[in-house]
């Protein structure tokens, strides 16, 4: 990869709440087009800091971001750089309750597209990507949880932009839909390229990226790309909740009760022992 | 502004009667207004003269010594003195009596309908509203201020003032309301004048008589110190009644903007601008206090013709609709919208996207 194909440049990205809270420290990544990045991590680690950064919704206390080689800092408009180059998702879809889907996915167009018909037709065809023209007409009640985040996903391509930021897209839905939720972003890689970025905490659903950062206590501890096999699987176990508490000697009573102490004991060697 | 319909249409109401009583006082002021330039102007009568320095019509008391010099202005053709008093009679609690001089050619204004035209004598007439409402007619005998008079005939003029009240002899008026050798108001008849000349002859009348304030009759009403402190009065009033309805909406627009802090928060994280934010909420503001002030309208029309039409006010309660008043009535409501919701507006462009998408 070559300069041109970075999109997204981080150097020594720090953010700093309250004078001591450091929500990132000194992160440096590099997020070329095309690219899609899952960002893992506990609670607390920095993953939404860094999204927020990224989508200009924040400042950095100190660092830089460039975005195509340009520093976010010196972008006069940085509503216009949300509204024309990012697409948000977040967890909870934020639907207009009010309003239908189409009505829904026309909100950011209000920007850019004066024309009533040019919005609509927009909204529509952002809704066929997400295969859901079939209820543009619908009020956000009347869809289910997963169609409502394919909404929020058609709302955030309604500009067509060149990064989508996902946080926590699936952490409100059951995992049926929140696999097809990855699905679609998958396509939206695959098939048109769009550079994606999805904050979770859950591992499966990081894996269906094709890189995962991970940051504890806002850096960067892990940057691979998705492997898939047994050794990836012992991996991702490891930071899962449950594989991060045997990892630390804490074995759960529920284990303890079924008589899986020593195997618990075991994996904490294994899982100690890979890389 | 859907959402929550109890406290829309609460809003709105409360817009509404604002705009309602804005209308209201201005129809009303209107009317008397028109009816007093309407009872002075009758006739071909073009200056009114009153006495200076009063603030009401009732007050005026203008020597007839006067009357007498100014009938030697080489323009002036005729001059009728005028004395006028709102006093109760029987069991109307306000009626306008006024006290003419049988022998001028102004008692002919006072078309007759029933029985005859005469005041001489203790005589009256009564006008066909008033008789309406005591249902009395020519014979009948009514007691103003403990004096009885006896009805000599029923009279119609078409104006609310003159329709509801009595005319009597001026001479009993002067015994009557005690003001031997005064009257209330002169109207002034010239002979075929331009306007700017009439306009100097007002002025020379009021320098020569600085007893005097000289008007032309037609402006009359609007330059009365009793419509002119009236409008003042409304104008506090609905100053007051806009300030609630201001007040309200902006309560309204505060809530509105707490309870979709998230939403804007997405507004804003998505690319929307504070402008269009803020354009956002002033825009819903407007829709609902147009609301407001169409129904305000409607509000205040219906309740000056509730008014015009009571037994009570008929006759001073002139119902008088102009496109002013339905234009500023919508204008206002605009404004209302507009300063209700500025501060909800810039407050909810404000909001920090990042803070905004955590609020739960």
């Amino acid at each position: 990869m070559n300069d041109q194909d970075t999109l997204v440049e981080t150097k020594g990205l720090t953010r700093v709440y309250s004078q001591t809270v450091k929500a990132l420290n000194s992160v440096n990544l590099r997020i070329n087009s095309g690219e899609f990045i899952s960002v893992m991590g506990p609670s607390g680690s920095g993953k939404t800091t860094l999204l927020n950064l990224i989508g200009a919704l924040d400042h950095p206390t100190s660092g830089e971001i460039l975005i195509r080689g340009e520093p976010l800092s010196l972008i006069k408009d940085p509503d216009g750089f949300r509204n024309k180059r990012i697409g948000f998702i977040f967890q909870l879809h934020n639907l207009i309750p009010t309003l239908t889907a189409r009505e829904n996915v026309e909100v950011p167009l209000y920007e850019t597209t004066p024309s009533r018909k040019k919005r609509k037709t927009q909204a529509l065809e952002a809704l066929e990507i997400v295969r859901l023209s079939n209820r543009a007409d619908s009020q956000p009640a009347a869809l289910s949880g997963g169609e409502r985040q394919r909404v929020a996903i058609a709302r955030a391509l309604a500009n067509e932009p060149e990064l989508l930021l996902a946080d926590e897209p699936t952490g409100n839905l059951d995992s049926l839909s929140g696999s097809e939720i990855m699905d679609v972003l998958r396509d939206l890689n695959e098939l048109k390229g769009l550079t994606i970025i999805v904050v979770t905490h859950d591992s499966a659903v990081a894996r269906r990226a094709k890189r995962i950062i991970e940051l504890k206590d806002g850096q960067i501890v892990r940057d691979d790309i998705v492997q898939s096999g047994f050794l990836q699987d012992l991996r991702d176990f490891r930071y899962s909740e449950l594989g991060a508490a045997i990892q630390q000697g804490h074995i759960p009573e529920e284990v303890s009760d079924l008589g899986f102490e020593h195997i618990a004991k075991e994996f904490q060697s294994i899982l100690s022992s890979i890389s | 502004m859907f959402r929550r319909k109890a406290r829309t249409f609460l809003t709105i109401g409360g817009i509404a009667i604002a705009i309602a009583v804005v209308i209201f006082l201005s129809i009303f002021a209107d009317g008397l207004s028109s009816q007093m330039s309407t009872l002075m102007s009758s006739e071909g009568a073009k200056i009114t003269l009153m006495q200076s320095g009063i603030a009401d019509i009732s007050f005026s008391a203008i020597d007839e010594e006067i009357g007498k010099a100014i009938s030697g202005f080489p323009e002036v053709k005729q001059i009728s003195g005028l004395l006028l008093q709102l006093v109760p009679v029987e069991e109307k609690p306000f009626m306008l009596i006024l006290g003419i001089n049988p022998d001028e050619a102004y008692i002919d204004h006072f078309r007759i309908i029933a029985g005859e035209n005469t005041i001489a004598h203790g005589d009256l007439i009564l006008g066909r509203m008033a008789a309406d409402f005591f249902s009395k007619g020519p014979g009948d005998i009514l007691t103003i201020q403990e004096h009885q008079m006896r009805i000599s005939g029923i009279f119609e003029t078409g104006t609310g003032f003159e329709d509801a009240g009595a005319v009597i002899s001026l001479a009993i008026a002067q015994d009557i309301f005690m003001k031997h050798d005064q009257v209330s108001l002169y109207r002034i008849n010239v002979e075929d004048i331009e306007d700017e000349q009439l306009e100097v002859l007002k002025q020379e009348m009021a320098e020569q008589y600085p007893q005097v304030s000289a008007y032309l009759s037609s402006d009359f009403g609007r330059n009365t110190p009793d419509i002119q402190t009236l409008d003042t009065v409304s104008s506090a009033i609905s100053l007051i009644g806009l300030i609630a309805g201001a007040l309200g909406t902006t309560n309204t627009m505060v809530m509105n903007v707490f309870e979709r802090t998230r939403e804007i928060g997405t507004f804003r994280a998505i690319g929307w601008r504070r402008r269009r934010v803020m354009g956002m909420v002033v825009g819903e503001a407007v829709v609902m206090s147009l609301f407001g002030g169409i129904v305000g309208i409607l509000m205040g029309f219906g309740l000056a013709l509730m008014m015009s039409q009571l037994p009570v006010f008929a006759g001073y309660f002139a119902l008088k609709v102009s496109i002013e008043t339905l234009i500023s009535g919508i204008i206002l409501a605009v404004m209302l919208g507009i300063l209700g919701s500025i501060i909800p507006a810039w407050w909810a462009s404000r909001l920090s996207p990042m803070e905004a998408l955590k609020y739960e």
